[in-house]
């Protein structure tokens, strides 16, 4: 199991420290975020503006060396505005496709809940199929392409909230949340010049190849057997988990395992990652579910 | 907490076996096989569960520096516990010869608590082992093997100070205002709120240790000990009640009422979740029932009179059913009540009441102390007791049975016959034997089972007596007819009988009687249990033992006999003894004579039947036809016993009752005794026209008025009791040696028993070698185990790698040990392949973690 060089393993985890000394104390959060993207999936954060969620998108896009588009999502956001539109070039006498911001490898959707349904769903729809179809002709995404969409608590006023059937297509919830007292003291000292000095670690090729030695990473029938126990588990009454949920999860963990450098997943992987991938599909009490399975299912 | 190890709590699990076996014994002689066979299955329960149990007992094994000055230090030791609600401890010291010695089982409630020493004696060592149990070391439900608590011992060099508390033990003390919760682990038991100042331990550990060390996970929730619930409440009151229940035939009714009341009492108290009752009360109560016992002249000396007593303070005791100590004394009492019961009756019924008692309170302590594993072990107890039963031999003790009002008969066939006693007979269904084999293809009607011959009559000739030595032990004589007609069958004579049947013709006497003459048979020994005798009859033979005296007793006519009757013996007198007795017989019918079974009293005795009445039946037939025989010349006699009998759809046997008594007449034709009986041949009067048109008795139904399901759920009870008192009360020593003997001897069953034994010991091997888990799974297991005895047991909640971390934290000079053991496992289980000594590292890190463990200890 060394197809790639390891070399990309030390390069992973030299990535993750720069995040966490951009992203001051939030050590979870930023591996979340790169487990989301190792893990080919997008990530959502549910969170009060001002914590961090831009500085970890950014953050994420310079350290590994991919380009870094923010989409505000507002109410009168048009799906066109999004995903780009054909316009009549009257000098050539043609439609040309000029490509929206979400031909970016790291997309932040700003407060995606401000949007109309129909955006949301146009959003989505690009995240799961990872192209764009439009007039007929179809503009595959750039490879890696990661959606971090931030989303306000929904008691907020003039919020559409996602339904759940397109909160399945987030791999992971990262919880953000205020920084602790020595972090934030670190923040105010040094202020905010210190972003400028995010080196890039990594490139797109590189993220591509550890995309790719993630699902290489060896999941044991132990592990199958404990995946296919929370599943049943989350089954029993109420919302369960999908089997795009489990297939999430599955490789969630093998991420997870990865960024350990580690070829093979054990229990402790699966769980580090469960609350983050099963907390928002498991209904409004979700993080409480999930620890509630956690706790019931014996680890093997 | 310290390592454990095995050890056993013997003393008290048999003891409190064994004082039930005092019942069996107690009973041996009276109820027999009942209670035999209830106080092995006791036993062998109890037995069982002992050893089921032996091997989850747990061992504290102390380390104490030298011996201890006994003389410094107070008998008892502190103990604190924590984790647990109470515990069961017992010391065990070293004597100066080396013996080891056990102190008594003492009660710890949380958090301390003293643990009484042995007596001290000079040259003592130290106390070396600490017996540990989280259940009442009893032998039927005890123990968990696994369990954590934490136990402090004040067992410090010099012993244990008389000043010191028990709660400075472990630092636990008491909450006070103002401590700070970010350094003490303040936990609430039931007594209050108790702080643990760990920074007091060790304070040269750095603070990461020390932190590690003080983790909760030493701690778990503290257990408050709630009262006994109600439903084990109502078990124990169940048990209680049926066990006076079966007592009803020896306690004076007014007292069973009383308990009654009583547990009707105490469980509305436990439903409304209200304890005890009040000690003033419970001692107006006490006095009270002494004066009940007083007046119903209940509080005498013996076992009769012990009974009431020990039911009336049971009954006390109930309503202070309080706490655990209570629940086993509870128990206790219910078993022996039930125990008890078997004195007084050991059929069937009372059996299973008794089982039924016993196995509430059983399942009452089970309840209260948790755990369904305590059936297997009491369902393994029967097949012991089985066998133990079949196999054991019986011993005979001298004792006193219980013998209540109820088993004194009030009917019954007995050596004086009038008209009133038959007819008392007539009307009681009781059973009073069983006959089994030889009666297929026969008709009953045809068996006449003789209990005694009545020479003599007085004056009036409707009461008989033996008169004429009844029960000379002279060996019967018998002419064999030409056409012999042979019957062997098995008699189950049952409690209550006072005289054993005897099939006509009886000509082999069963081994327990004798026979006498008359073709009777008598008691060799008398009994109070169902007795199982086999007797081989030919129905066709006659009874020829006549002595000259005999024949002139048998002509002997009453004193005041009406003329008018000697007139009608003299005129029936003929050529031969058969055409007499034809012709009285063909008199009866001629007279119009009628069988009817309530024909009134007759001032002038058997005239006033013969002349007026002509209504009546077997006993005034067989009275007037012996008086009407003997006037015209003819030796005869009256004989008593039993006609007929009910035959079981279920079991080829038939039952005998009370109503089947009958009386019949037999004459002396010059070669033997000829039976005859008028009642085959006179009608019987119709009951609905009053009429004598009816057909003769010997053609009627014998049954009682039953039909459908109640006459078939009667002889399925019946037969239910047949087979207990055949194979359970009628198991006595002939019987055992019989069986032995038919399995080929002790020496065999010994061989076999052995072969028995080792199969089985090898299946169990040979399961258990076959279950085991194999490779990594079984080493991994191992590990866990060590590690588990270490006092880190992995959690389920727990993956294998943070548990693995906290072991280590935990035992930080164990750690690379430990973690090597767990990469190896990981590899192992997780990994696309494994290193090749992998497997070998997990064996050996846990082989290494159990040593450590052991020499620590």
């Amino acid at each position: 199991m060394t197809t790639s060089p390891r070399p990309d393993l030390g390069r992973l985890n030299e990535a993750l420290a720069v995040l966490d000394q951009t992203v001051l104390g939030k050590p979870l959060a930023t591996r979340l975020a790169l487990v989301g993207l190792l893990a080919r999936g997008h990530i959502l954060i549910e969170d009060i503006p001002g914590v961090g969620k831009t500085t970890l998108a950014t953050a994420l896009a310079t350290t590994l060396g991919l380009g870094f588009q923010r989409i505000q999502f507002t109410s009168d956001l048009l799906p066109g505005d999004l995903l780009g539109s054909s316009i009549y070039d009257r000098e050539r006498q043609v439609f040309t496709f000029h490509p929206g911001p979400i031909f970016a490898p790291v997309v932040l959707a700003d407060e995606v809940n401000r949007a109309s349904p129909k955006t949301q769903s146009a959003l989505l729809e690009a995240m799961e199929e990872r192209r764009v179809t439009i007039d007929g002709r179809t503009h595959p995404l750039p490879l890696p392409f990661l959606v971090i969409a931030t989303q306000n608590p929904l008691e907020q006023a003039g919020t559409s909230p996602l339904p759940e059937s397109q909160l399945d297509r987030f791999l992971v919830r990262v919880p953000l949340g205020f920084p602790d007292r020595s972090a934030e003291r670190q923040l105010l000292t040094e202020g905010r010049e210190r972003r400028a000095e995010v080196p890039a670690v990594l490139d797109a090729a590189a993220v591509v190849l550890a995309q790719e030695r993630v699902t290489a990473i060896h999941v044991a029938a132990p592990i199958i057997e404990y995946l296919l126990d929370l599943a049943e588990r989350s089954r029993q009454g109420g919302h369960g988990l999908s089997p795009r949920a489990m297939l999430g999860l599955r490789r969630a963990a093998q991420a997870w395992a990865l960024l350990d450098r580690r070829d093979q997943v054990e229990p402790e992987d699966v769980r580090a990652v469960a609350p983050a991938v099963m907390g928002h599909r498991l209904g409004a009490d979700g993080l409480a579910r999930a620890a509630a399975i956690l706790a019931a299912v014996p680890v093997p | 907490m310290s390592p454990l190890r095995r050890g056993a709590f013997t003393r008290q699990g048999a003891m409190a076996s064994a004082g039930l076996a005092a019942i069996g014994l107690a009973a041996l002689n009276s109820q027999g096989n009942a209670a035999w066979l209830f106080t092995l299955l006791m036993l062998a329960t109890g037995g069982v569960s002992w050893w089921w149990n032996r091997r989850r007992l747990n061992r504290l094994q102390l380390t104490l520096p030298g011996p201890v000055d006994r003389r410094r230090e107070t008998p008892a030791l502190p103990v604190a516990i924590n984790g647990l609600g109470r515990v069961w401890l017992t010391a065990v010291i070293e004597r100066a010869d080396g013996r080891e010695e056990r102190g008594p089982v003492t009660r710890i409630e949380a958090p301390a608590g003293l643990l009484p020493l042995p007596p001290a004696a000079p040259g003592d060592r130290a106390v070396t082992a600490i017996d540990a149990s989280d259940r009442w070391p009893w032998g039927w439900f005890s123990h968990r093997r696994r369990w954590t608590c934490d136990l402090a011992l004040g067992t410090g060099p010099g012993g244990h100070r008389a000043d010191q508390h028990p709660l400075d033990l472990a630092g636990i003390r008491p909450w006070r205002p103002g401590d700070s919760l970010g350094r003490v682990v303040w936990r609430r038991l039931h007594q209050g709120l108790l702080a643990r100042d760990f920074t007091h331990e060790d304070p040269h550990l750095p603070d990461r240790q020390r932190a590690l060390h003080t983790r909760p996970v030493l701690l778990p929730p503290p257990i408050v000990v709630p009262p006994v619930a109600s439903g084990t409440v109502l078990l124990l009151l169940g048990s209680l009640l049926l066990g006076t229940l079966g007592l009803i035939p020896v306690l004076p009714l007014p007292l069973v009422g009383v308990a009654i009341a009583l547990a009707w009492w105490r469980w509305r108290r436990a439903q409304n979740g209200a304890g005890a009752v009040g000690l003033t009360l419970r001692w107006l109560l006490v006095l009270g029932l002494l004066i009940l016992l007083i007046a119903l002249g209940a509080l005498r000396m013996g076992l009769d009179g012990a009974v009431p007593v020990f039911i009336a303070l049971a009954w006390i005791k109930a309503l202070e059913l309080d706490r655990d100590r209570e629940v086993h004394l509870m128990a206790t009492l219910g078993l022996f009540a039930n125990g008890a019961c078997l004195l007084a009756d050991g059929g069937l019924d009372m059996f299973l009441l008794a089982l039924t008692g016993a196995g509430l309170a059983g399942v009452a302590l089970a309840r209260h102390h948790g755990g369904p594993q305590t059936v297997g072990p009491l369902l393994a107890g029967v097949p012991l007791a089985a066998v133990a039963f079949l196999l054991l031999p019986r011993v005979t003790l001298g004792s006193t049975p219980l013998t209540g009002e109820a088993s004194t008969t009030q009917t019954g066939i007995s050596s004086v016959m009038t008209p009133t006693s038959v007819a008392r007979n007539l009307e009681d269904p009781t059973p009073v034997f069983r006959v089994e084999g030889g009666i297929t293809g026969q008709s009953l009607e045809n068996w006449y089972w003789r209990a005694h011959v009545l020479w003599e009559c007085d004056e009036s000739g409707s009461s008989w007596r033996p008169g004429f030595e009844p029960y000379q032990r002279d060996r019967a004589t018998f002419r064999r007819p030409a056409v012999p007609q042979p019957v062997t069958c098995r008699l189950t004579l049952l409690p209550g009988a006072t005289v054993p049947p005897a099939l006509e013709m009886t000509i082999a006497p069963p081994p327990s009687q004798v026979a006498v003459s008359g073709g009777l048979v008598r008691w060799r020994r008398t009994s109070d249990k169902p007795v199982v005798y086999d007797l081989t009859a030919d129905l066709a033979a006659r009874d020829t033992s006549a002595s000259e005296t005999a024949l002139l007793r048998a002509r002997d006519l009453p004193e005041r006999l009406d003329p008018q009757v000697m007139a009608i013996g003299e005129r029936l007198r003929r050529e031969t003894p058969a055409a007499t007795a034809t012709a009285v017989s063909r008199w009866f019918v001629d007279e119009g004579f009628a069988y009817h079974m309530e024909p009134g009293t007759f001032d002038d005795g058997i005239a006033g039947f013969l002349l007026r009445g002509r209504r009546g039946f077997c006993a005034h037939y067989a009275a007037a036809g012996t008086i009407l025989l003997r006037i015209a010349g003819l030796p005869a006699r009256v004989v008593v016993g039993w006609r007929g009998g009910e035959r079981n759809a279920l079991g080829d046997y038939a039952v005998v009752r009370h109503s089947n008594a009958h009386a019949w007449c037999e004459y002396w034709d010059g070669l033997g005794w000829q039976r005859f009986d008028v009642t085959d041949h006179v009608p019987s009067v119709d009951p609905r026209t009053g009429r004598p048109d009816g057909p003769p008795r010997s053609t009627l139904a014998n049954d009682p008025d039953r039909t459908g399901w109640w006459k078939a759920g009667a002889q399925a009870l019946d037969y239910l009791e047949a087979r207990w008192d055949l194979l359970v009360l009628g198991y006595d020593q002939d019987q055992r040696t019989a069986f032995l003997g038919r399995l080929g001897g002790v020496r065999t069953l010994v061989i076999a028993t052995l072969s028995l034994a080792t199969a089985g010991l090898a299946l169990a091997l040979w399961r258990r070698w076959r279950h085991r888990p194999r490779g990594p799974q079984r080493a991994y297991r191992a590990y866990l185990q060590a590690l588990a005895h270490l006092g880190v047991p992995r959690r389920t909640d727990e993956g294998p790698r943070d548990h693995a971390q906290r072991a280590a934290a935990c035992h930080p000079t164990l750690a690379p040990m430990i973690l090597d053991g767990l990469n190896a496992h990981l590899r192992l289980t997780y990994a696309r392949t494994a290193r090749d000594d992998d497997l070998a590292r997990l064996e050996s890190a846990a082989r290494h973690l159990k040593e450590s463990r052991i020499s620590r200890g």
